[in-house]
């Protein structure tokens, strides 16, 4: 019960935040615009033809060179609203959270230093869930009715988005206890979630045998399997899209790379003085 | 006892002194009675904050024990009984004292509706009701004191550990503060406190110790921490009468306020007086033993102490 207090003040104050207002706010918009710019013509569930912004109707025989390309811009653009954007907005949570005047108020409660920092972690990633699920949720609501159709696999997007973020705030949490530097946090993650993530994701070490490839390509290969596969988790979700199938190895990567950043993340915490 | 204390020992950094370690506390042993103000009082760098947050677990100890209501502070359980006034703790800039004081008393388990009743009664009782839906980032410092210390109250804790408790306070909110601590003693809630101003620690302390270096000077009562220097100050209401000039001349008497102030150096001369009052019908309206403050005696058990 303790411990849920402190998921549930977490995401309170995270989601309290003024810049998560404002987050809300823009893809409040973004689904605005949805609603009222796109017209899908569609018979029992099926897209007969797509009109932007009243253009000229694209007819559903063109769609199939459409979806694919659309899908791809409409993932990435979730994706950098609702992971990028809220791993920079949330960069300051733990280091600040470590910060002397703050953390004396978790740390002289009966809750022990482990339940504190999987608090603080746990309410975070419920607080930005909330905003993803509200984001590819309204705009799943809104195709649904345009078309008729209610495709409840569509939804299953939610799943990668959740864990890019929360696979990301477990390494920002290992940061933020190493450093208690909002900055490096932010900067960090945000190059990872940015660049990085798209080297590790396309490195080529994997098709050869491990003893052709060079030290260098080999600590690439773990950072691959350590870090967090945001990229992969991305493209996954633009298959769950397209209805193609889903690789699960980055999901499994993602959980148990997470748990161990987050089990050292803990152990670092449970040792230290403030 | 609430708070026992064995022979605590920190040395910040390496462990040991040699390998560059700085010793904050040097084998501390104290204990605490339930129902006791107890004050601790240091110059700076003496270690009476690491003390706490040692008995709060924030900091860990390099050796020695500690138990507060004979749990041992390892166990984070030993802190459901135990609230914490920090120094300078950090409130969430957009949230309000009613939305705050709810989480606080949540993490310690407290339930609607006795959270919710609680709530009402601390905002009440530090005047802060009409504050309670107002942003932290609005406030001022005092109100800001008063909400920590609602929000160690919040769940009716057994022990109270307070960190420069009257720091930014108004002399009215330093008087409404003692006689609250006062209150919680009386109803037999132990409370340790940590506080440079040694002129409120006086008025309210059952017992003090000095902190030094990492050791404690001395503990004990304010009578055994302040002992008296000798002579008593004898007031008295109204007009001495002119028979008694004579008698009175040879001590320095002043008057104020229709008090009469007689500074008498011997118990013999306080006894002589006593009985001149007596045979003319003067009421006494007291007689103080002569001792130094608090902050005398501090500076000067500061001063003869080695470093």
């Amino acid at each position: 019960m303790k411990f849920l207090a402190l998921v549930r003040y977490t995401m309170r104050e995270t989601l309290s935040q003024k810049i998560m207002i404002l987050l809300f706010a823009v893809l409040t918009v973004v689904i605005g615009l949805f609603v009222f710019t796109i017209s899908l013509n569609a018979v029992n569930g099926v897209v007969e033809s797509v009109s932007i912004y009243g253009s000229k109707p694209i007819a559903s025989s063109e769609l199939p060179s459409l979806i694919p390309d659309t899908a791809q811009v409409f993932i990435v653009f979730i994706f950098i609203a609702t992971v990028v954007l809220c791993v920079i907005t949330t960069a300051h949570v733990i280091p600040e959270s470590l910060a002397a005047g703050t953390v004396v108020l978790f740390l002289s409660k009966p809750l022990s230093r482990a339940s504190i920092l999987l608090g603080r972690y746990c309410g975070v990633v419920l607080g930005i869930a909330t905003i993803q699920v509200y984001f590819a949720g309204g705009l799943w609501i809104v195709y649904s009715l345009k078309t008729g159709g209610w495709d409840f696999s569509l939804l299953l997007v939610c799943i990668p988005l959740v864990l890019s973020f929360a696979s990301m705030f477990a390494l920002m949490t290992l940061l933020g206890v190493a450093f208690r530097s909002t900055g490096l946090v932010a900067a960090v993650a945000f190059v990872h979630a940015t660049y990085l993530t798209e080297i590790l994701a396309h490195h080529a070490w994997s098709s050869r045998s491990f003893s052709d490839v060079s030290v260098l390509q080999r600590a690439v290969g773990a950072l691959y399997y350590i870090l967090p596969q945001v990229a992969d988790l991305r493209d996954s979700a633009v298959h769950i899209l397209k209805g193609q199938p889903v690789f699960l190895a980055s999901y499994i990567v993602a959980v148990f790379s997470g748990a161990v950043m987050l089990a050292a993340a803990v152990t670092m915490f449970r040792r230290m003085d403030f | 006892m609430s708070i026992e204390i064995h022979s605590i020992v920190k040395i910040y950094g390496k462990e040991s002194r040699k390998k560059g370690g700085v010793r904050a506390l040097a084998g501390v042993s104290l204990s605490v009675s339930s129902g006791e103000i107890f004050a601790l009082i240091g110059p700076n760098g003496a270690g009476k904050s690491t003390l706490v947050k040692i008995l709060l677990g924030i900091v860990h100890p390099t050796s020695g024990t500690a138990t507060i209501l004979d749990r041992p502070v390892s166990d984070h359980s030993a802190r459901e009984s135990v609230g914490y006034l920090p120094e300078n703790m950090h409130y969430p800039p957009l949230l309000t004292p009613h939305a705050f004081l709810h989480a606080v008393g949540s993490l310690h388990g407290v339930r609607h509706p006795e959270l919710s009743q609680r709530i009402a009664f601390l905002l009440e009782l530090l005047d802060m009701k009409k504050w309670e839906r107002t942003a932290f980032k609005k406030f001022s410092k005092g109100m800001m004191q008063r909400i920590g210390l609602a929000q160690a109250l919040v769940h009716d804790p057994q022990v109270l550990f307070l960190d420069e408790p009257s720091d930014g306070l108004d002399p009215i909110g330093r008087k409404d503060f003692r006689d609250l601590l006062k209150r919680l003693r009386d109803e037999g809630k132990t409370i340790f406190m940590n506080s440079h101003l040694l002129s409120e620690v006086e008025l309210v302390a059952d017992r003090i110790a000095v902190i030094r270096s990492g050791s404690i000077l001395k503990t004990g009562s304010l009578n055994e921490i302040v002992p008296p220097i000798g002579g008593f100050t004898v007031t008295i209401r109204g007009e001495l009468p002119e028979e008694m000039y004579d008698a009175l001349s040879i001590y320095p008497v002043t008057t104020a306020n229709g008090l009469a102030i007689i500074e008498v150096p011997t118990a013999a001369d306080l006894e002589r007086l006593q009985s001149m009052f007596k045979t003319q019908n003067i009421a006494v309206e007291s007689i103080v033993a002569r001792r130094l403050t608090l902050e005398e005696s501090f500076l000067s058990l500061i001063k003869e102490s080695p470093r």
